[in-house]
């Protein structure tokens, strides 16, 4: 790690520090910055102010801090692993798997078994998609990585995960056709996504989870970087390929698999963060590129989170709209740039 | 007495396989590419990997290099199985250069060379005060110093396998396995090539087995070679032993090529259109013998002038031909070429 | 039966004679009633086949123009963003109108209609209303029907389902049965233009987009307009009315210290979807006697606001309606914990409209509620001003249950 990576991840903490006064600050309740503080040092306790610092804005902005870290590093694991610039967290087809969990139980058109059972479990609303979308993203991953065991090339086992994600996705077509109308805005709000919905007991689950996830990364940034070189370079230098393509491919489907059980399928950042860190560090080390994507991740997340709430309309933009439609732009012109410097 | 004292002083075997069997298996079969197979690859020694292609070159080289399992036999790294090694422990005595493609955004040439040192260095991959040692001294010894600090992605191929040489040196190996070296490079590039690898044996006790097509260029370079025969068999020895026991000719030659072990390379068989007589010295000479071949003459050393078909005489300013009494002359060999054909057709 | 037949067969014969003898005293002999059922014999230009006419008072989305043998009908929006519509129903028997001029594009219906395929389980109770449940040929799908009868039928192959896969319609099925009208929910759907280029006309009901409840109900109107039965719908709408703003005026004359702050909606993954402050339920809950938590909220049907602006607004909220899902006030917390933050939530003013859900997830009151503000009403104004009616029996709404796990 040079100085000038030092320089631009001391730049990247500040900027995470102000987002994240920002988010505690901006909301459809106008509360001074000094009421955030004494919010959270605990000395405005009962006070509706503190209530909505407390057990509103401040697991939202976690929440967006953890998603936006968890894509970001499930995204640059899956682009390192697969060799591929365009490997999301979702490659494997874990979201198609989470979202034929919350399509049994939400659309529901006749197949009431599984909301059926979720309910014998005690477990309705919110508790029980999230409860679905983990059990459908785990179902896949397990039949991918079984799968994928047997195959010895990456872009074989890529073109598996997206196969898979097609199929699964035409069980939900299906499921969609066939269900009632008035599930169906369930149905568009879950994907819609939302950090809004982690309270500070879901955090209890989400939270370990995603750090786990992004842990492994960090104690794999060597093995990824012997990756850089392609499978048997990697190997010939003494790297056990399978036992890092597995233990990297669970850790990246983990995090996406966590973040869409709790927030819903969140597009883009996946994908865009680690060419953002790419674009701004100018060195594919992963050893930089992992603590600049978690960083990064996070103050995209609030970012996308503080713009989906746009101060003055009570009515919600999509958060996942929120992300594509801001973070394209921001990608396509640090792509442009690095590309227009190769060439020169 | 004397040859005793020679055996004594050849090198020690780095690399030795005993009856090893390379090929694929799958769940029903197993197809050997090649069986029985004896070799030994000796500290401070290059060796040249060559036969025909699709012949099982590459599967031999990848087993001997742990990246595929062997069917039967063993392969010894100094004396120890590799089967018994860990992959770090493989990596620390046998570096690889392949011809893969090696795709990889923003990354200094140290940083690739650094990548070398993965068996040895720590958990996260730090370098220790010895591993930047090792990396500086494997860049000045592929001579790509004045790389150091460029974009690995800006390298020319030649570059770019110079580095990927040096990256393998980085691992502290005791046998360097390369597979098809100089295939992308240009003509310069690969001579480059195969002489930094001798000279790389030369400074270090490095083992170096390479496979190649550049039969020719190996054949000067090589200290021993590994020829592989059509029927599966492996000649071994070194390049003039294999020469002589006509295993190159075995090999490679065909319908209309021949192998020469003079001149320790290749002829085309173009026809048969008699016999010619060079008179004359130096290069010029040299030149006109390499038109008559081409052409399809034969050029004995010792023939008589009146037993031959053509005659040709070469002196400063050009050459001149006799052929059955009538006289040509010219400037250059390409009108010596053009006399020749004429004269073919009209026969 | 017969003998009736050949009678009215033979007044109305005379009736004819008469006609062409005095044309001045025809229109005093006809009977004076729209025809329900059947066409008109002979056409008569002058006369007026429409002496029961519809005049809409509340609603805003829709209206209708009495021509003497054709009324034009119109819609504002065939689905929300959608273009407005026009249909002119003909009495059947006489000439359709040239579709010219205002009547451009317009869809042609031949009234009454014999045979009508429904698309919302709203149109059933709109039918049962109107006492013609017989003219039902098509349903969506067999499990939006609650009705014995046109189970029966549905079995006996005598009511058609013809949208089984949700929002997909089996077309050729509706071809081939050829019904009069095709009544959609007021959505968008692109085999909507391939039923219309084969001849069958598809009306839009966008009874939900109205912004008041009486207004929403009034589509009764609307579809007696396609059964001319409009003095029917006449009476039955205007006896619910009378009964609604009764009980509105009662509860509205209470003073504004008397009128709880009324919260809506439940949230999912932190944001809340709750009414629009233009939609039936937020005119309902005023007309209840109480106050709106998102009154000046611009939207007609649902809003969603994020979890902050919902406490900001109604933490102080004293009833909570509209929710749904919950087994009881534990099991709601587990859902989302910070309900906690609303006064409903912990006085246990929690009520939801699930009083008559069937097992199969059912609910009668999406059915019946559009056509009932009055019962609507009575069950807020129940829980918002028990003492204004204190004999009312809940219809739909009960409070959730207090229970632990």
């Amino acid at each position: 790690m040079t100085k000038a990576d030092l320089g631009r991840l001391t730049a990247l903490v500040l900027t995470l520090v102000a987002a994240i006064l920002l988010s505690l600050a901006l909301g459809s309740t106008r509360i001074p910055l000094r009421g955030v503080f004494s919010a959270l040092m605990g000395t405005s306790r009962g006070s509706s102010g503190a209530f909505v610092v407390t057990t509103i804005r401040l697991p939202r902005s976690l929440t967006a801090m953890l998603a936006g870290a968890s894509l970001g590093i499930a995204g640059l694991q899956m682009q390192t692993l697969f060799e591929n610039p365009l490997a999301d967290p979702f490659a494997l087809g874990i979201s198609s798997g989470a979202n034929l969990g919350v399509a049994l139980v939400v659309l529901d058109a006749g197949y009431g078994p599984a909301s059926a059972f979720g309910t014998a479990m005690g477990m309705r609303g919110d508790a029980l998609v999230t409860a679905a979308a983990i059990v459908g993203a785990g179902a896949v991953l397990t039949v991918v990585l079984i799968v994928s065991n047997r195959v010895a090339s990456p872009t074989t086992v890529l073109v598996l995960g997206l196969m898979f994600g097609y199929a699964v996705s035409a069980v939900v077509t299906v499921l969609v056709g066939a269900s009632r109308p008035e599930r169906l805005q369930q149905w568009a709000q879950w994907g819609f996504g939302s950090f809004s919905g982690v309270t500070w007991q879901r955090l209890r689950l989400f939270a370990p989870l995603s750090i786990v996830g992004v842990l492994i990364a960090l104690a794999t940034t060597k093995q990824l970087n012997a990756l850089l070189l392609g499978e048997r370079y990697a190997r010939s230098m003494g790297l056990k390929v399978r036992q890092a393509r597995l233990l990297t491919m669970v850790g990246a489907s983990l995090l996406g698999a966590v973040v869409t059980a709790f927030c819903g399928p969140i597009s883009f950042l996946g994908i865009a963060v680690p060419h953002l860190c790419r674009g701004l560090f100018g060195t594919s080390d992963h050893r930089v590129l992992v603590p600049a994507v978690v960083l990064m991740g996070s103050v995209l997340a609030l970012l996308a989170q503080m713009l989906s709430l746009l101060p003055g309309s009570a009515g919600m933009l999509p958060l996942n709209a929120v992300t594509s439609l801001l973070g394209a732009p921001v990608v396509v012109a640090v792509l442009l740039r690095s590309r227009r410097g190769a060439l020169a | 007495m004397t040859i005793a004292r020679t055996v004594a002083c050849l090198p020690e075997a780095a690399l030795r396989t005993h009856d090893l069997a390379v090929g694929y298996r799958t769940r029903r079969t197993t197809h050997a590419v090649l069986e029985r197979i004896n070799l030994t690859a000796r500290a401070g020694e290059l060796t040249c990997l060559m036969g025909p292609n699709g012949i099982g070159k590459s599967t031999l080289l990848r087993t001997l290099a742990g990246m595929q399992p062997a069917l039967w036999g063993v392969v010894e790294l100094n004396g120890v199985n590799l089967r018994a090694m860990t992959q770090a422990g493989l990596a620390r005595r046998l570096g690889v250069v392949l011809t893969d493609r090696v795709v990889v955004d923003a990354w200094t040439v140290r940083r690739v060379v650094e990548l070398g040192r993965y068996a040895h260095s720590g958990w996260f991959g730090g370098m220790a005060h010895r591993d930047r040692e090792v990396v500086e001294w494997a860049i000045d010894a592929v001579g790509v110093r004045h790389l150091a600090d460029r974009d690995f992605s800006r390298l020319s191929d030649g570059e770019r396998q110079r580095v990927m040489v040096a990256r393998a040196l980085a691992q502290e190996p005791a046998v360097l396995v390369l597979d098809e070296p100089t295939a992308f490079l240009d003509v310069p590039s690969r001579v480059e090539m195969i002489g930094l690898l001798r000279q790389l044996t030369r400074s270090t006790e490095l083992a170096v087995v390479v496979s190649t097509h550049d039969l020719e260029l190996a054949l000067r370079t090589a200290d021993a070679v590994w020829l592989v025969m059509p029927g599966g068999e492996v000649a071994t020895g070194a390049p003039e032993d294999v020469m002589l026991a006509g295993g190159i000719a075995q090999a490679f030659e065909g319908q209309h090529i021949r192998f020469h072990a003079a001149e320790r390379g290749f002829r085309l068989l173009t026809g048969d259109c008699g016999a010619a007589r060079i008179r004359g010295t130096g290069l010029r000479a040299v030149m006109a013998h390499a038109v008559l071949e081409r052409e399809g003459y034969a050029t004995p050393i010792e023939a008589a002038a009146d037993a031959c078909d053509v005659s040709v005489e070469v002196h400063d300013s050009g050459w001149r031909a006799s052929a059955h009494e009538v006289v040509y002359a010219g400037s250059d060999f390409a009108s010596l070429a053009a006399f020749l054909r004429a004269r073919r057709v009209a026969a | 039966m017969r003998w009736i037949a050949r009678g009215t067969f033979g007044a109305w014969a005379i009736a004819v004679v008469v006609c062409v003898a005095m044309p001045q005293a025809g229109t005093q002999r006809r009977a004076p009633a729209n025809r329900t059922t059947g066409c008109i014999g002979q056409f008569d230009p002058a006369t007026d086949y429409f002496p029961d006419k519809a005049k809409l008072e509340s609603a805003t989305t829709f209206s209708v123009r009495y021509e003497r043998s054709y009324k034009v009908v119109s819609v504002n929006e065939s689905y929300p963003g959608g273009p407005p519509e026009r249909y002119a129903l003909v009495q059947c028997g006489a000439p359709p109108p040239p579709l010219t001029g205002d009547l451009a594009g317009a869809q042609l219906v031949t009234v009454p209609i014999a045979s009508l395929f429904v698309l919302s389980p709203t149109h059933l109770s709109l039918l049962a209303d109107l006492d013609r449940i017989g003219v039902l040929a098509g349903v969506a799908r067999r499990n939006m029907v609650t009705d014995r009868d046109v189970v029966r039928k549905i079995d006996a192959g005598a009511v058609v389902e013809f949208a089984k896969g949700g929002a997909l319609l089996d077309v050729e099925r509706v071809v081939a049965s050829k019904p009069s009208l095709v009544m959609s929910g007021g959505t968008s759907n692109a085999t909507f233009a391939v039923l219309r280029n084969a001849g069958i006309p598809v009306a839009a009901d966008t009874e939900w987009l109205e912004p008041t409840a009486l207004g929403r109900a009034e589509w009764l109107k609307f579809m007696a307009l396609f059964l001319n039965e409009e003095r029917k719908a006449q009476e039955r709408y205007g006896a619910m009315r009378d009964r609604y703003r009764a009980l509105s005026a009662r509860a509205v004359a209470l003073p504004e210290a008397e009128q709880p702050l009324v919260m809506t909606g439940r949230s999912t993954r932190g944001l809340f979807v709750i009414a629009g402050g233009r939609s039936y339920v937020a005119s309902l809950i005023r007309d209840a006697g109480a106050r709106y938590a998102w009154a000046d909220n611009t939207a007609v049907g649902t809003a969603t606001v994020d979890l902050e602006a919902q406490i900001q607004r109604a933490a102080g909220a004293d009833i909570w309606i509209n929710g749904g899902g919950w087994k009881n006030l534990a099991a709601m917390l587990d859902d989302e914990p910070r309900y906690r933050a609303f006064k409903a939530y912990r006085t246990g003013q929690v009520w939801v409209y699930e009083r008559r859900e069937t097992s199969s997830g059912g609910n009668d009151y999406w059915s019946r509620s559009a056509m009932r503000p009055d019962l609507v009403l009575a069950d807020l104004v129940r829980i918002f001003h028990p003492r204004l009616n204190p004999d009312h029996e809940l219809e739909w709404y009960m409070p959730v249950a207090a229970g632990g796990q």
